[in-house]
């Protein structure tokens, strides 16, 4: 047995004490070479552990269906007719409901905080137009390496106004930032607080997936062709929440009436993630495109 | 090892026919039928958001709530031909991997880990074990989904080949070959971190 044939048998038979002195002596080999393995069984009852009922998990559990029930009553996705079969038909229907986007409801279900929204601010950043994307999404690979690792924790050099020394802010702060303005119902503020980010700190994690944010929120606020750029731009980058991107793709390219395009966009959402939580309604979509050469 | 029947929780506790009445009866979208739904699969979903983003991050109810989303959503689609608890699983691993990359609190997360210390005075193998389990969680986000899915089921969750072939609809062999391509990667990262200066795990 070699470093990459793990015995996934004889360590349930180990966890379970039912293995034979030579069965463990094979285990304990491959645990001597294979780290995984050693720290998978090293690890096994501290995650029993952690996974064990705990004696408050019952408020846990009844806040949190609360709270998804409320979400789902606010949300668009969650009016919908009282057949599921009727699905299809409130997709349909609900093509022009411009802020309704696979990618807002399930990304922007962070957003809606359980907490009232609170009114939009008074100053209103403007929204510069996204550049166009560098890369066609359709062409971007799925990530076939692990993520490199992140950088330490990228810090503004532009901390300096005027003389006076300001605390410098890391991307991950304001991309914190942007989530909190998000959640707060600010959305202008966000996609002022992730255009900041994306151009002060190119290149950072924090920065690929506010792009994939920004585009939420900008479908969200009317606006799909800035959206189509934003998502186009965190799938060009590798961006971790492909499946949401590629879905708020489809959604903003249908908003603009570029039909074959959006089509296209929902198929290589299938293609690419056969068992999304988007496949439903990719296909609904593609069924009503279809009629739409 | 923690089954994939939940082990303990409410959840395997409840007739699996029980369940799939109970899901058949929330299709059809009577409040009071998703919300009885839900309570029944909440312990199954917190189980698997905190098998992945660790027992006091700060986004689990937050995660819980969207798996609890995604469950119904997706229920229109469940084929009623499985395992209810293995669909249900697999779609609260697949929402607090997506939740775990999305974060960024990594701030919160050390301060978390200090926490956890503080509460396990002179147990060194314990704070450990912590940080081990920690620096698995972060890693497993790293590698690629459909892989990490499988891993946290597996390693974390603590199903057998067998169940995570069910619960992900897939055979067997394909579920070999997701973890021994993931092992590799987590093989990988593991050589990687371990040549790193300590650091706090990434969300």
């Amino acid at each position: 047995m070699t470093a990459n044939e793990h015995p996934e048998e004889l360590i349930d038979r180990a966890r379970r004490g039912a293995l034979s002195p030579e069965a463990q002596a094979t285990l304990d080999r491959h645990l001597r070479d294979c780290v995984v393995c050693a720290r998978q069984v090293a690890l096994a009852a501290r995650f029993e552990r952690e996974l064990a009922p705990q004696p408050r998990d019952h408020l846990l559990y009844e806040r949190a269906v609360e709270g998804a029930l409320a979400r789902m009553h606010r949300s668009p996705f969650g009016r919908r007719g009282s057949a599921p079969q009727r699905w299809s038909r409130w997709a349909a229907a609900a093509v022009f409901l411009a802020g309704v986007t696979a990618a807002a409801a399930v990304i922007g279900r962070r957003i809606a905080s359980r907490a009232t929204r609170q009114p939009e601010p008074a100053v209103s950043a403007i929204v510069p137009r996204a550049a166009p994307a560098a890369v066609k999404p359709a062409e971007a690979p799925p990530p076939e390496r692990p993520a490199p690792p992140e950088p330490a924790p990228a810090r503004s050099s532009a901390s300096v106004r005027g003389g006076a020394h300001t605390p410098p802010i890391t991307a991950a702060e304001l991309f914190e930032k942007g989530e909190r303005l998000r959640r707060e119902g600010h959305a202008d503020a966000a996609i002022a607080t992730y255009r900041r980010l994306q151009a002060t700190f190119p290149g950072t994690p924090e920065a690929r997936l506010s792009f994939a944010f920004g585009g939420e929120l900008l479908l969200e606020q009317g606006h799909p062709a800035d959206a189509l750029a934003a998502f186009d731009r965190h799938l060009g980058l590798g961006g971790e929440v492909g499946e949401e991107a590629l879905a708020g793709r489809a959604t903003a390219l249908e908003q603009l009436h570029r039909t074959s395009e959006a089509a296209a966009a929902w198929k290589t959402l299938l293609a690419r993630y056969p068992s999304s939580i988007y496949g439903e309604r990719a296909r609904a979509r593609l069924d009503q495109l279809s009629g739409h050469p | 090892m923690v089954r994939a029947d939940g082990g303990a929780d409410s959840a395997s506790k409840a007739d699996p026919a029980h369940l799939e009445a109970l899901a058949r009866e929330a299709l059809g979208q009577a409040p009071e039928a998703v919300r009885q739904f839900l309570l029944a699969i909440s312990p199954t979903v917190g189980r698997a958001c905190r098998g992945v983003m660790g027992p006091r991050h700060v986004d689990l109810e937050d995660t819980i709530q969207e798996s609890l989303i995604d469950v119904l959503r997706g229920l229109s689609s469940y084929r009623f031909e499985g395992h209810l608890v293995g669909f249900v699983t697999k779609v609260a691993v697949r929402r607090a991997l997506l939740s775990r990359r999305r974060s960024v609190a990594r701030i919160r997360h050390l301060q978390l880990l200090d926490d956890l210390h503080d509460e396990l005075p002179g147990t060194d193998a314990g704070a450990g074990e912590i940080e081990q389990a920690e620096v698995m969680r972060d890693l497993l986000r790293r590698v690629r989904p459909i892989q990490a899915e499988t891993l946290v089921m597996r390693v974390v969750l603590g199903f057998s080949v067998e169940e995570i072939a069910v619960a992900t609809e897939v055979s067997v062999n394909t579920v070999k070959t997701r973890l021994r391509l993931g092992k590799k990667t987590l093989r990988q990262l593991l050589t990687w971190q371990a040549s790193q200066p300590k650091r706090e795990p990434g969300p």
